[in-house]
């Protein structure tokens, strides 16, 4: 009995350790590409990660969880400089920077911060606008973007009581607000809105965690009026300045249909444009940034980067509007950061910084909060590099040439369709789950695209594309064989 | 609570009670589960159990499954081994329940009830069996646990749970998180108890001189001052910080909390006691000066009123500038309570001795006023540019 009690404790040790330390095999092929570096953080400096953002000077802002500002000179080196810029707010879940100017969310209002005799620190914590709080401490607030015209947009989390609640106004909104104070509620059905961007067009996307009312990670386009899923903030839609009148009660409960099938039924409904499968692509979605580097970080120029706090990696999504609607594929991208990530951020370098806090929500990555970024090595990955809808299959593009008898080999490609349903309930389960068929694929002349034709698609269903087996003609594998593209609409063929 | 600087404090009337070593038990229990969703409990005879079983403990974690709702129905007899009074106590962690002894609810907890909410009841046994029944609502997916605790004559307090049924509350004492001043004054936002009252946008100034203070931003008021140690922020900062308080490390002397300055129509007029939709937006924030105090500025229709609190070098005092300017009339609401009462000196004793409030410039009139039932110390602020200073002590 002694013996095998050791030998317990044995593996169990070495079991975590292997755990705490190795690399996931699919993180060392990916470090191939893409290098994962520290921002060194001094021990004094709980550094949970709320928010960043670059000053004028090429330093970086970070905002925490405990209320602090952090401005990091030289956060490119080994020995960058910490320096606390503004302290005691109230859990600053966003960062922004502007003409001088930090502008943060706390958890109840939206500040900013100035340094007025310029020496380093804050001596100015202006409050924009204040909105009211339930005193439950679900109650997240995030922020703020900035529109082209200078407005400022904050997204607000619903309070936590056994499941999602707007206990006060406006939780579960996102909200406009000037400079000087003036706001106005946007849209509605904000469940957990930790995530939030704005696109070249001007068109804000938000991301979604797994939820009630939310079957599985996604990401909605939203609008002015839009009613993005979970019913609680339709509470507030009486208010004179709410700008749709759906009520809460207008939601059926178990209606045992898709979100996108529902949305058929109430108009406001907004159907996601991604949905990142639950577990697979990560269990709780948070911020997304546009490749903007042209080209500095790798062949993804102009898509969407996805982080997930509790999964501690990053997607990858490509998406395309079709009749006005945006849809598209997501993919895995890199995994393996110390911690859960809630911010990213493009450093000047073209780097990606990926700050990160696991506090009160575990995360793959075992540190309670980190600061990491993410280094394109200049080697161009394998990878399935845009697939986009046609009205009868799908186009992919690829980073390089692949084999073109595989490649037009029909059973190199696998497609399967499924959907979550829309319901109040915590999570979906997998539903309506079929195979499609790939009929035919016609690989281009230069061998960098591959259309497919494909029996079986759906709309308002997320097609699961696999290629497992597919490789360059030089040999190489595909880095990431698996791709998700949500299919909301399909080319009016004229 | 009992503090240093108090003087010599005596103990009267203490009391011992001497420890037999006797238990109560369990026997002839049988456990009926059942599925349910609903937070008030259903009647059980109408139901159909999922299963039913013989068992010589009660525990929380019969309830198998992976967030699952349950109603644990357990029936059998106490074994008791004295006579006497018996005092439960059946706590649920965000459940509900009914504890029946001798066919009498004794504790009625059917709803949804926290475990820091007692569920006591003293209950007159004789020696012998008595029928025994306890419900356990399970309605909550994601949380599980109950227990229940008994003392008697003689009889320490133990558990008549199994340890399963409830997970011990792991002691935060060795890994509270302060928050202290350095040199400078400290500010930390957070949400505050105000008596019983979760105040959620509020603001501790902790000061070098250890005299520290709370400040609501949301009404625009003093809330609290307190000296010594400045703020306790485990609540706040430790996993996911539920409560998301700020506890004063010290014992606080709590003012009014309603909001402190009001553009009352008259000299009538009820001072308003909550904030409304747009009296939140009078906060413009705060500015800090070169040692860290906050100077909060507010917005109020037309006027502009800054005001600072300072801590006194050597007393419990706060010494407050209120800057006002612009247009208009505006009231400042600076004590209010049971009894407030002028003193020879000029100065105002608020509440038997709670706290007092010394003007340095007696030309501001200052009106005690009764309304609703209690006192109010008020000062009527003059249009353009105004300066009020006065002193807090206690």
């Amino acid at each position: 009995m002694q013996t095998l009690y050791k030998t317990i404790f044995f593996l169990v040790l070495f079991g975590s350790y292997q755990f705490g330390t190795a690399q996931s095999a699919m993180a060392k092929k990916e470090a191939q590409f893409y290098d994962i570096v520290d921002v060194p953080i001094p021990d004094d400096v709980v550094l949970e990660v709320g928010g960043l953002a670059l000053t004028d000077d090429d330093k970086l802002g970070v905002s925490t969880r405990r209320g602090e500002v952090w401005v990091i000179d030289k956060p490119y080196g080994n020995s960058p400089d910490y320096t606390r810029f503004a302290s005691g707010m109230h859990e600053a879940l966003g960062l922004n920077y502007k003409d001088k100017s930090f502008y943060l969310s706390q958890r109840g209002e939206l500040t900013r911060l100035d340094d007025k005799d310029n020496n380093g620190v804050a001596d100015v914590y202006k409050t924009i606008y204040s909105w009211p709080l339930s005193g439950n401490y679900h109650d997240y607030s995030y922020g703020p973007k900035f529109m082209a015209n200078g407005d400022m947009l904050v997204t607000l989390n619903l309070s936590w009581i056994g499941h999602g609640a707007s206990l006060v106004k406006w939780r579960g909104w996102m909200l406009r607000i000037t400079p000087e104070g003036e706001m106005t509620p946007i849209a509605t059905g904000l469940r957990s809105p930790s995530g939030y961007v704005i696109n070249d067009a001007g068109d804000i996307f938000y991301s979604e965690n797994q939820g009630d009312w939310v079957g599985s990670g996604r990401i909605t386009h939203l609008e002015k009026g839009d009613f993005a899923g979970n019913p609680e903030g339709l509470v507030w839609s009486g208010d004179p300045k709410s700008p749709l009148k759906l009520k809460k009660e207008d939601i059926e409960e178990e209606s045992v249909l898709s979100l996108y099938e529902y949305s058929k039924r109430v108009p406001e409904l907004k159907a996601p444009a991604i949905w990142l499968p639950h577990t697979i692509l990560g269990i709780s979605t948070s911020d997304m940034i546009y490749d903007t580097t042209k080209g500095k970080f790798g062949p993804f120029e102009g898509q969407m980067f996805v982080g997930d706090q509790g999964h501690s990696k990053i997607m990858r999504v490509y998406m395309e509007k079709v009749n006005g609607v945006y849809q598209g594929a997501v993919f895995p991208f890199v995994e393996g950061f110390s911690s859960g990530i809630l911010r990213m951020l493009w450093g000047s370098d073209n780097s990606m910084f990926v700050g990160m806090t696991s506090r009160g929500w575990s995360s793959t990555g075992k540190k309670m909060f980190g600061l990491q970024r993410l280094k394109w090595n200049g080697k161009v990955p394998f990878e399935v590099k845009t697939m986009k809808a046609e009205d009868d299959g799908f186009l992919l593009e690829f980073t390089k040439p692949i084999d073109k008898k595989a490649g037009t080999d029909v059973s190199s490609y696998q497609i399967t369709t499924f959907n979550y349903l829309y319901h109040n309930t915590y999570g979906s389960p997998i539903v309506d789950q079929q195979k499609a068929v790939v009929t035919s694929a016609d690989v281009s002349d230069d061998g960098l695209a591959v259309r497919l034709k494909v029996d079986g698609m759906k709309l308002g269903f997320i097609h699961q594309l696999k290629v497992a087996d597919l490789k360059t003609n030089k040999g190489e594998s595909l880095l990431h064989d698996t791709g998700y593209y949500t299919l909301n609409e399909v080319m009016e063929v004229l | 609570m009992i503090q240093g600087d108090h003087g010599a404090v005596a103990l009267k009337n203490l009391k011992y009670k001497l420890y037999e070593n006797n238990k109560l038990s369990f026997s002839n229990m049988k456990m009926k589960e059942f599925k349910n969703e609903d937070v008030m409990l259903p009647n059980l005879d109408s139901l159909v159990p999922i299963r039913e079983i013989v068992t010589d403990s009660i525990s929380a974690t019969m309830a198998v499954g992976d967030k699952v709702t349950r109603i644990l129905d357990y029936q059998g007899k106490l074994v008791v081994p004295v006579t006497g009074d018996y005092i439960f106590d059946f706590r649920l962690n965000k459940a509900g329940g009914l504890l029946i002894i001798d066919n009498d609810t004794v504790v009625n907890r059917d709803g949804n009830f926290i475990v820091d909410s007692l569920g006591v009841s003293k209950v007159t046994l004789s020696k012998g069996v008595v029928p025994f029944r306890l419900i356990y609502n399970k309605h909550n997916p994601w949380v599980i646990g109950f227990s229940l605790s008994v003392e008697g004559p003689g009889i320490e307090k133990q558990p008549l749970h199994a340890a399963s049924s409830i997970e011990k509350k792991k002691s935060v004492g060795s890994r509270k998180i302060m928050v202290e001043p350095t040199e400078l004054a400290v500010t930390q936002r957070s949400f505050l108890m105000h008596g019983n009252e979760k105040r959620t946008h509020c603001i501790s100034v902790g000061t070098p001189q250890k005299i520290n203070y709370a400040y609501d931003i949301a009404s625009g008021c003093l809330l609290e001052v307190w000296s010594g140690d400045f703020l306790d922020a485990t609540q706040m900062w430790h996993s996911r910080g539920i409560r998301q308080l700020g506890e004063p490390a010290g014992f606080v002397v709590s003012f009014h909390g309603n909001p402190e300055f009001s553009m009352l129509k008259s000299a009538d007029s009820k001072w308003p006691k909550n904030v409304s939709e747009e009296a939140l937006q009078y906060s413009e924030g705060y500015e800090l000066d070169k040692v860290g105090i906050p100077i909060f500025i507010r917005k109020i229709e037309s006027k502009i009123i800054k005001d600072k609190i300072v801590p006194s070098s050597d007393e419990r005092k706060l010494i407050r500038t209120v800057l006002a300017s612009e247009e208009g009339e505006i009231w400042h609401k600076v004590a209010s309570g049971e009894a407030i009462e002028k003193l020879p000196d000029g100065s105002y004793i608020v509440n038997d001795e709670s706290y007092f409030v010394d003007f340095s410039d007696d030309s501001l009139s200052p009106i005690i006023r009764e309304s609703d039932g209690e006192e109010e110390l008020l000062v009527k602020i003059p249009a353009g540019e105004q300066k009020i200073e006065y002193s807090i002590i206690w």
